[in-house]
């Protein structure tokens, strides 16, 4: 089997390229097939429902122990409370002698400050006015180069109008310009489509015109072709006579009349033949009112005329032969 | 199992299922190669019949054919091989003197052997076919079956068992029976299909034997 199979590549390779591209679509149809996961998304919620029952309960146990440890705890807080209260009541008492003593020393203190604060003031005061004198002047400064700086700016705002101008009539005249090219081309390409299609109309008269003369040709060689035909059926039709009529008469010729047939009845004969004439079987198709004797002299005929003369062409050589017997 | 592909089902199967499964393929290629030059063959025999009758039955004469023939140069077969050996036969009989019945029995029995060598031609590989189409579909089933056990075995470990744990597992196992069947269908009908077509030729060739022999019988009761 193989050696046979490697005689023939081509089959093992186009066989192969079957299954290669069988395969192919199979694995992509898979790929696009959607599978539902409902097995999967059943088992998640059945968990979680499980997790939320079990979180209710641990929640209700731990809010009763915050009840529990709130309660402990506000009486804890109460005792220190009073506790509280009264070592404030005796750190009080306390703290108005030692505040005395404190605004005794205080008022001395005070005096000190005042007669300090005075010689600040003085000080202050000439600083003041020095600082005054030095603001005066840097304002003054400041004037002058703010003056500066927007004569300069005016100047400059001056030139970036003038440069403005220039450039939006250069692109005026750019736009125009493009305007007028726009336009030539636009014209240029009519009169390219005008030609196209004046071309085209002529391409097409000349196409219809060689089309007709094809017909024309065509319709000739036709009409030729059918006479041709027609000539070669007459004459093959006429050749079928002459091969019909040349076997029949062989036939006839090989006849020998049966004694005792005066009444002679019309027999349809068939007959077979091989290549070179040679007769196979002979039959009758109907032979109305004839005796065995009868037609027993007709297939020995038929036989004694083997080999059955040639037809005039070869292609009208018939494997089957239907003749009308009757003597003349 | 995220990528459900057809691929890695058959990569994530195990040795035996990818054994059988690569077998299938082969017997599959083959067998369509097969048919492929097999179909060739048999419509070459029928249109090379086809002419030869033609030309046979024209009325061509015998001795004429027959040299047209032994002049070709190529391999003769079919209908124009009986022929030739057949006619070969029937001269040399008939130059050696021998009875007329002899002479036509000897053709007759080179023509037959012609035949059947013919015959043989075209029956040649359809076994191939036929087995294929016949014990494939048991091949996938062994390696699903195979496949199935290995899934249940891997099973047996578990305590909670799924059905998502043994559906790949089958999925992959199934694979090879529809490979089996997908190579044993195309198997099966181009068997059959040649089958009838190559018994069509026989009785041709049968009736075309017994034609010629006929018309030898008349040929060899002529005078010499």
């Amino acid at each position: 089997m193989l050696a046979e199979l490697l005689r023939h590549p081509r089959a093992l390779l186009l066989s192969l390229a079957l299954h290669v591209v069988v395969i192919g679509i199979m694995f992509i149809n898979f790929h696009f097939a959607d599978r539902p996961n409902l097995i999967k998304a059943g088992q998640v919620e059945q968990t979680v429902k499980a997790e939320v029952v079990e979180q209710q309960q641990l929640e209700a146990m731990q809010q009763q122990k915050q009840r529990e440890a709130e309660k402990l705890r506000e009486a804890e807080r109460k005792k220190k409370e009073q506790e509280a209260k009264k070592l404030a009541d005796k750190k009080k008492k306390e703290a108005e002698k030692k505040r005395k003593a404190e605004e005794k020393k205080k008022a001395e203190l005070k005096r000190k400050k005042e007669a300090e604060d005075k010689r600040k003031v003085e000080a202050k005061r000439k600083a003041d006015e020095k600082r005054k004198a030095d603001e005066k002047r840097k304002a003054e400064e400041k004037r002058r180069t703010e003056e500066k700086r927007k004569a300069e700016e005016k100047r400059k705002a001056e030139e970036q109008r003038i440069a403005e101008e220039k450039r939006k009539a250069e692109e005026k005249r750019k736009a125009e310009e493009a305007r007028i090219a726009e336009e030539k081309r636009k014209a240029e390409e009519e009169r390219k489509a005008e030609e196209a299609r004046i071309a085209e109309e002529k391409r097409k008269a000349e196409e219809q015109r060689r089309l007709a003369a094809e017909e024309q040709k065509r319709k000739e060689a036709e009409l030729k072709a059918k006479l041709q035909a027609e000539e070669t059926q007459r004459r093959l039709s006429s050749l079928q006579e002459a091969y019909k009529l040349a076997i029949l008469q062989k036939v006839r010729r090989n006849w020998i009349r049966p004694p005792g047939s005066e009444k002679i009845p019309e027999c349809w004969v068939r007959v077979i033949q091989g290549p070179g004439g040679i007769i196979l079987d002979v039959t009758f198709s109907t032979c109305k009112g004839s005796t065995q004797t009868y037609r027993a002299s007709i297939e020995s005929a038929v036989y004694k005329a083997e080999p059955l003369p040639k037809p005039g062409d070869p292609s009208l050589f018939a494997r089957e032969l239907n003749f009308n017997f009757k003597p003349e | 199992m995220n990528d459900d592909s057809l691929l890695t089902l058959i990569i994530n199967a195990s040795l035996p299922v990818q054994l059988v499964m690569l077998l299938l393929l082969g017997a599959s290629v083959f067998s369509w190669a097969l048919m492929y030059v097999k179909r060739g063959y048999i419509r070459q025999s029928q249109a090379e019949a086809k002419t030869f009758e033609g030309r046979f039955w024209s009325g061509i004469n015998l001795s004429d054919l027959f040299a047209q023939l032994s002049v070709r140069q190529d391999r003769r077969f079919g209908l124009e091989a009986i022929f030739e050996n057949g006619f070969r036969e029937f001269a040399r009989a008939r130059k050696a003197e021998l009875d007329n019945s002899e002479v036509v029995r000897s053709a007759h029995r080179a023509m037959k052997v012609s035949m059947s060598r013919e015959i043989e031609l075209l029956e040649t590989n359809l076994p191939f076919l036929a087995t294929v189409g016949s014990v494939s579909p048991y091949v996938g089933l062994f390696g699903t079956v195979w496949g199935i056990m290995e899934s249940f075995r891997a099973l047996s470990g578990v305590q909670q068992a799924t059905l998502a744990m043994v559906a790949p597992g089958i999925s992959e196992a199934l694979i090879a029976t529809a490979m089996g069947l997908l190579a044993a269908i195309p198997a099966v009908v181009a068997y059959n299909k040649f089958t009838s077509e190559i018994d069509a030729m026989i009785v041709r060739y049968e009736n075309f034997l017994e034609e010629f022999t006929g018309i030898l019988q008349r040929q060899a009761q002529s005078p010499r």
